[in-house]
């Protein structure tokens, strides 16, 4: 689940940033770095928009921004400090990581949840180990860890900004939501029982009225 | 009484409770249908993954669920420990007050007693899903200042063991015309008349204390537990006393036995009611506990399981009913209109003290989701198997009772 | 005097049959099932009489047994699959793969740690990943239709939550008027359910987890009527945990497959916390409102967000002191329900 969750989120942004580059070689992993077209091109400071990568920042939780709050104008292609530009899924996560400078220059406090593994980005591992999906209940992947002994295990951020927050629309997509919750099963037909029940009351009822009406019953003394 | 004292009512127990007439033998054939039947759903169909180490069948065969964890069994559960508590109201009548005709029949009061605590400890092993563990681990007591439910197991089987010393002891003299002797009487009282009280409390405080369960939270939960086993044990017995006035021939009971008792279902049954009627209006008016008003409601006014409301109106229709006649002198002074009295009141109790205090405590439950429960067949074949059970008990001590009584009153009506 | 050689003369005999008794067992038996059986577990641990105080090495002995135990079960499972699909499927290695790893620990709790865990009312969108991961995590039967986790859609007015007009099975999240609020086991500093146990089948770790002896519970469900949060769930049928979805990882403790009548709830992924890790829930979290952590340790998540945030708990009225808390992180921009087709 956290795959596809992880997997989607990196098609859309890559495909948000990307698509017309995507577009024109048949081949994904065929892209053109940034400064081939960067190095030529530059970018006022007062840009807030970009139709040829589909970024309109009137828009979104970072509208108001303009592009030279997180890239250096007049080039872009480098981000503010000095940090290269990465994308989730072309790019190893160690790069990905650099990035979170950007981000926190402006969210310092959730920043500071974050490197304290109170923003949603823990996961587990263990020396020699890996994590398999299974598709289980009600259809559900889920991602199981393997290790050799499952002792030693130790909590890592999972992930870096940008692989869940696009930054030029950094909302999180909609998630989908899994169906209702269960409860025990319903108890099975049981009239076979409940005839019997019925059987075995009127046999006893039948017995002790037949035998002794009520109020003659002859018990002796 | 020596061992073989001892030994020799138990023998004569026996041999007097499996003997008798034709009617008497077909009452037992009876009940033992009913009861063989339903000792067989539970073995070999509700419990049958303990029993037989299935993979069919199971608890899920109850109507139970995760928010009504309790139904039926623990309903009934809850009935009985009051029928067997007010076993002692004819003890203390009897040996406390001195009566000549309590005196007479006390015993059955104690046979009640029996018979309620079999009934009773047979719906707890029936609820229970591991009813063989219980059996290695509840004697231990493990958690037992702390768990209500240890306490419970502890005044239950401390009042059955002592409902059969006292049984066994009674007919034991009685067989041989001997009267019962106050070394024997004194000490059996003052133990016995607290834990019947304490059987009954302690069975209300296991749920009362219980914040989870709003409906059950109240300090009222105790009392009105008595209150009413008051009313539904003696009431019972009456209705025996009744039967067996006319079925075993030269066998009286002093009609004050009847007048007095009737006096007192009445007052329980008013106490009852007004603790009922209390209980509404704290619910009813400024209550600040959404959830427990919600819980009466379902109650009340059928939200959720109509027939549970129908239980609880049932409750207050013909408890009023059974005080209004018995207020009646020209009513209560005929056999006849004792024993409608009687039977109005144990249904009565029967519809306040069933499902209707266990069931609103879940429903809503305890995250506010409204599950209803239905008893299944399973659950109500069971139920009925163990009341046969129940009976089947009553009669076979009962019978000798009587005859012990008759030997030492030799047949005198007082 | 001859009274007591009459008694020599009975021991002896007896001491006889014993003797010529294990002769005969012993012939009758092969060497490695009586070497099994000799295996250093008393019948009380079987029965499911521990002491009252599990210590660190009758539970290490019982995490064997049940090793063992599970492993049977386990291989038989694995043949009846083999058979089905063939001995050379994918199913076939699957399950044999699963089986073999499967491992038994008896993890004791740390010294000085105290777990609670946080959830960001906030963030939460109630797609319910959680419940559905802790599912699979913990072995839980899926024919008794257990859930640990239940997710609460509450109106969002008001400063408590209302349980009563609160719904489960809510299919569309989220709205923008409502809270969601997953709610398993609190872990309560106070529980009643401990309380409520008659034969002690359920008590609080050191480390403040509230367990179950699933060896030991006599399914009164006491514990069930006693819990003000709903969090405990009965076996009500015999459960069939599926081997090919089997997590190897467990405690004995914890995510061991359940018998038939017997309490389960959630344990903070015992299996996972007592050696490091982080609970499935949270790991799982797509927004990441779950937080998880030790109350001793000042850089843990769970201190940096109670005290950046502070937190409330469920029914504080109940007095049950839970270590389950609920807080409001920052402000949560909601969710683009456009635009997002993704599952």
């Amino acid at each position: 689940m956290v795959s596809w969750v992880r997997l989607t989120v990196l098609l859309l942004l890559a495909a948000a940033l990307y698509a017309p580059i995507l577009a024109a070689s048949s081949e994904g992993q065929e892209f053109y770095p940034c400064s081939q077209c960067h190095a030529a091109l530059t970018v006022t400071g007062q840009s807030r928009s970009n139709e040829f990568h589909g970024i309109d920042l009137a828009e979104g939780a970072h509208g108001g921004l303009y592009c030279s709050n997180c890239h250096q104008a007049p080039q872009v292609d480098v981000l503010v400090g000095g940090v290269n530009i990465s994308i989730p899924g072309l790019h190893p996560r160690d790069s990905l990581m650099d990035l979170n400078k950007v981000c926190s220059t402006c969210h310092a406090d959730i920043y500071r949840d974050y490197q304290l593994h109170a923003h949603g980005n823990q996961t587990y591992t263990c020396s020699g180990g890996t994590a398999e999906l299974v598709e289980g209940y009600k259809g559900v992947g889920y991602w199981f860890h393997i290790c050799p002994e499952y002792r030693d295990l130790s909590v890592e951020p999972a992930k870096a900004c940008v692989e869940c927050h696009n930054p030029h629309d950094p909302t999180m997509p909609a998630l989908s939501i899994l169906p209702e919750p269960s409860d025990r099963p319903s108890p099975p037909d049981e009239s076979s029982i409940a005839l019997g029940g019925v059987v075995a009351v009127l046999a006893g009822l039948g017995i002790i009225l037949w035998v002794a009406p009520i109020g003659k019953r002859g018990g002796e003394p | 009484m020596s061992v073989g004292e001892v030994v020799e009512t138990v023998k004569y127990v026996v041999r007097e409770g499996l003997r008798g007439g034709r009617a008497y033998y077909g009452l037992l054939l009876g009940l033992l249908v009913m009861a063989v039947y339903g000792v067989y759903v539970w073995v070999g169909v509700q419990h049958a993954p303990i029993f037989l180490r299935s993979e069919q069948g199971g608890l899920v065969l109850t109507g139970m669920s995760d928010s009504v964890p309790w139904g039926l069994y623990i309903s009934f559960f809850v009935f009985w420990v009051g029928v067997a508590a007010a076993g002692i109201m004819f003890a203390l009548g009897a040996y406390v007050f001195n009566h000549p005709g309590f005196r007479k029949i006390a015993v059955l009061g104690e046979v009640q007693a029996v018979a309620a605590l079999i009934v009773v400890l047979l719906l707890i092993i029936a609820d229970m899903g591991r009813p063989l563990r219980a059996m290695v681990l509840m004697p231990l007591l493990p958690n037992f200042p702390r768990s209500m439910l240890g306490w419970d197991f502890v005044v239950i089987t401390g009042y059955l063991v002592i409902n059969l010393v006292g049984y066994l002891y009674t007919v034991g003299r009685y067989r041989e015309d001997r009267s019962l002797s106050a070394r024997f009487l004194v000490p059996f009282v003052i133990v016995a008349a607290p834990i019947a009280i304490g059987i009954h409390t302690v069975t209300a405080f296991i749920s009362q204390a219980l914040t989870a369960r709003p409906y059950w939270n109240t300090a009222l939960l105790a009392p009105r537990y008595v209150a009413t086993a008051f009313a539904s044990g003696p009431a019972l017995l009456l209705l025996v006393l009744l039967l067996a006035e006319r079925s075993v021939k030269g066998f009286r009971v002093d009609w004050d036995v009847y007048r007095k008792t009737i006096f007192v279902t009445t007052g329980a049954l008013i106490v009852g009611l007004y603790f009922t009627f209390s209980e509404v209006q704290e619910l009813l008016w400024y209550t600040t506990e959404p959830f427990k008003k919600a819980q009466l409601e379902v109650l009340l006014l059928g939200r959720a399981a109509a027939w549970l409301s129908l239980l609880f109106w049932l409750w207050i229709a013909l408890g009023v009913a059974a005080v209004i006649l018995a207020l009646i002198p020209s009513v209560r002074s005929t056999r006849g209109g004792v024993a409608f009295i009687a039977l109005l009141t144990v249904i009565a109790v029967i519809g306040e003290k069933t499902l209707t205090i266990v069931l609103p405590s879940y429903i809503p439950d305890s995250l506010g989701q409204i599950r209803p429960y239905t008893p299944t067949p399973v659950e109500i074949v069971v139920t009925i198997g163990i009341h046969a059970i129940g009976f089947l008990i009553y009669a076979i001590l009962a019978k000798p009772a009587i005859r012990a009584i008759m030997t030492h009153y030799k047949g005198a009506s007082h | 005097m001859s009274g007591s050689r009459r008694v020599d003369e009975k021991r002896r005999n007896l001491l006889k049959a014993g003797v010529f008794a294990a002769g005969i067992s012993f012939i009758g038996v092969s060497r490695s099932t009586l070497m099994s059986m000799l295996k250093p577990v008393s019948l009380s641990e079987v029965l499911g009489v521990p002491p009252r105080r599990e210590t660190e090495e009758t539970l290490a002995r019982k995490a064997e047994w049940k090793e063992e135990r599970i492993k049977e079960w386990c291989s038989r499972k694995v043949e009846e699959i083999c058979r089905e699909y063939g001995e050379g499927s994918e199913e076939c290695a699957e399950a044999r793969r699963r089986c073999e790893a499967v491992k038994v620990k008896a993890t004791p709790a740390r010294q000085g740690v105290a777990f609670a865990m946080a959830l960001d009312v906030n963030k939460c969108i109630g797609c319910r990943r959680c419940a559905y991961a802790c599912v699979m995590e913990n072995n839980v039967a899926r024919n008794n239709g257990i859930e640990w986790i239940k997710v609460l859609e509450a109106p969002r007015e008001g400063e408590a939550i209302d349980f009563l007009h609160a719904k489960l099975d809510y299919t569309d999240a989220p709205k923008e008027d409502m809270v969601y609020v997953p709610v398993a086991c609190m872990h309560c500093e106070n529980p009643p359910c401990v309380m409520a146990c008659p034969v002690r089948a359920t008590w609080r770790e050191p480390d403040g987890i509230v367990v179950v002896d699933y060896e030991r519970c006599i399914g009164c469900r006491y514990c069930m009527t006693a819990c003000p949060y709903g969090a405990r769930h009965f076996n009500w049928g015999v459960p069939e945990p599926s081997v090919l979805e089997l997590n190897p990882n467990m405690h004995i403790l914890g995510n061991v497959p359940r018998q038939v009548h017997v309490v389960e709830k959630c344990t903070w992924c015992i299996h996972r916390t007592r050696d490091g890790g982080i609970p499935a829930c949270v790991e799982v979290c797509p927004v990441g409102a779950r937080v998880f952590g030790d109350l001793n340790d000042p850089e843990s998540p769970i201190r940096r967000v109670l005290e950046e945030y502070g937190a409330f708990v469920l029914k504080p009225e109940a007095g049950t002191r839970p270590r389950f808390f609920y807080f409001f992180g920052p402000a949560r921009t909601p969710a683009a329900k456009e635009g997002g087709g993704e599952k």
